[in-house]
């Protein structure tokens, strides 16, 4: 089993919180964005929680993600990174390869609706290229756009659907062929079972979402079959201190929710 | 090679890659950091081709921190004409010939973030080497990676 979770986690104090939440859920990877402390004091942080065994695979230069694993370190490799994306190669035991792709992509503050997809064609582009012939991805991270936007959806974006089945096949449009990805995140649209409408909140002008769901994973049709699609939750609080807040988020902790799902992939975890 | 006298093919059938060609400047680009990093950052252009689309991909490689790759921006053009190409950086910037590229390239090479990267590179690299030398593996200042 491989537990993966990902943070936009904004304050100081999100260091903590974010070592309890490896902590209780025994996350196997733990990767962070728009932090305001590095990979060392987070590895201090799990190692005062009692989370041992993680080392650091964060970006030498460029980017704000923060990239830590327990995974032995044969296991997980670096491939290439990029401002707005960092490629790592999780290998399982049975010696097949997932790409593990983190992104954190322009935010809404700076850039239009068509800048953001235009980035979305050109980071899909990127991961595309380090893809393997079975196209074992798994995409996660802040797209800063919500599942239903274009940057998401479109053939030549992100192309991420909500439905299964519509996955099964690859879709030729004029002579280009494009290779769809499962987005689960669909199925955390809206405050079902009490749990947060979205990820990240913000209200303002006549057209208001209020909750966003900006913080998303995507997966391959070939690993659909080893995600454990119960798992996928937006957490609420580290077990200790809440993430939510009278006005939404907890903006004391981070103005975004973490994410955590599981994968049934059998790794080789450090000592 | 003589061509045989039936042969009616032209002599200068096979054409050398053309100097002015986006992925020519960036090669000899690539090829000019090196020296001014002493061979602690090198960069390597990756082509790739989608449809009648060309991909070039400037990437700066670290060959002390166990070949760590950062791409730095990517050019894009069709395949036939080579010209106007895209730069996809911090913005996208579209050239229109090779001395709009060139004037684009010396931009994206001076400017603070590429600046800073390389800086992060070079002393990652050079503490790598001294964990080397002392035996104890290519371990960056700040933290295990």
């Amino acid at each position: 089993m491989l537990t993966i979770s990902f943070w936009n986690a904004k304050q100081k104090a999100a260091c903590e919180s974010a070592a309890r939440l490896v902590r209780s859920h025994e996350a196997d990877i733990l990767i962070l964005a728009e932090c305001p402390f590095d990979d060392a004091e987070m590895l201090e942080a799990l190692h005062a929680v009692g989370s041992h065994g993680f080392w650091s695979s964060t970006p030498f230069t460029g980017s704000d993600l923060i990239i830590l694993t327990r995974l032995l370190r044969g296991s997980f490799g670096m491939v290439q990174d990029m401002s707005r994306l960092a490629l790592r190669e999780i290998r399982c035991r049975d010696g097949s390869r997932i790409l593990l792709a983190m992104v954190h992509l322009m935010s809404k503050m700076w850039r239009t609706h068509n800048d953001q997809r235009k980035a979305a064609e050109d980071v899909i582009g990127d991961i595309v290229s380090h893809e393997g012939q079975d196209r074992k991805t798994i995409i996660v991270g802040d797209f800063n756009m919500n599942p239903f936007e274009e940057g998401m959806v479109n053939a030549n974006a992100f192309h991420a659907l909500k439905s299964r089945k519509e996955v099964r096949m690859n879709r030729q449009i004029d002579r280009t062929v494009y290779t769809p990805f499962y987005n689960p995140t669909w199925g955390l649209l809206g405050d079902r079972g009490g749990r947060p409408p979205g990820t990240f909140r913000r209200v303002g002008g006549v057209y208001c979402l209020f909750w966003n769901l900006f913080d998303q994973v995507l997966l391959r049709e070939g690993l659909i079959g080893c995600f454990d699609e119960d798992s996928l939750r937006i957490l609420k609080d580290d077990g200790q201190i809440s993430f939510l807040g009278r006005a939404g988020v907890n903006r004391r902790i981070s103005d975004h929710l973490p994410i955590m799902f599981r994968m049934n992939l059998e790794v080789e975890i450090e000592d | 090679m003589r061509k045989s006298p039936n042969s009616l093919w032209p002599e200068d059938l096979v054409m050398t890659a053309d100097p002015r060609s986006p992925k020519s400047i960036l090669e000899e680009q690539a090829a000019a950091l090196a020296p001014l990093t002493h061979n602690k950052v090198i960069a390597t252009v990756v082509a790739s081709s989608q449809s009648t689309w060309v991909t070039l991909d400037f990437v700066l490689v670290a060959p002390a921190l166990n070949n760590y790759r950062y791409k730095l921006f990517k050019v894009r053009h069709k395949l036939h004409p080579e010209y106007p190409a895209e730069i996809v950086w911090d913005a996208n910037l579209t050239v229109k010939d090779e001395d709009s590229l060139r004037e684009r390239l010396a931009k994206i090479f001076r400017a603070e973030t590429t600046s800073r990267v390389l800086s992060e590179l070079m002393a990652y690299g050079t503490a790598a080497n001294v964990e080397e030398e002392s035996s104890e593996g290519p371990v960056p200042p700040s933290s295990p990676r």
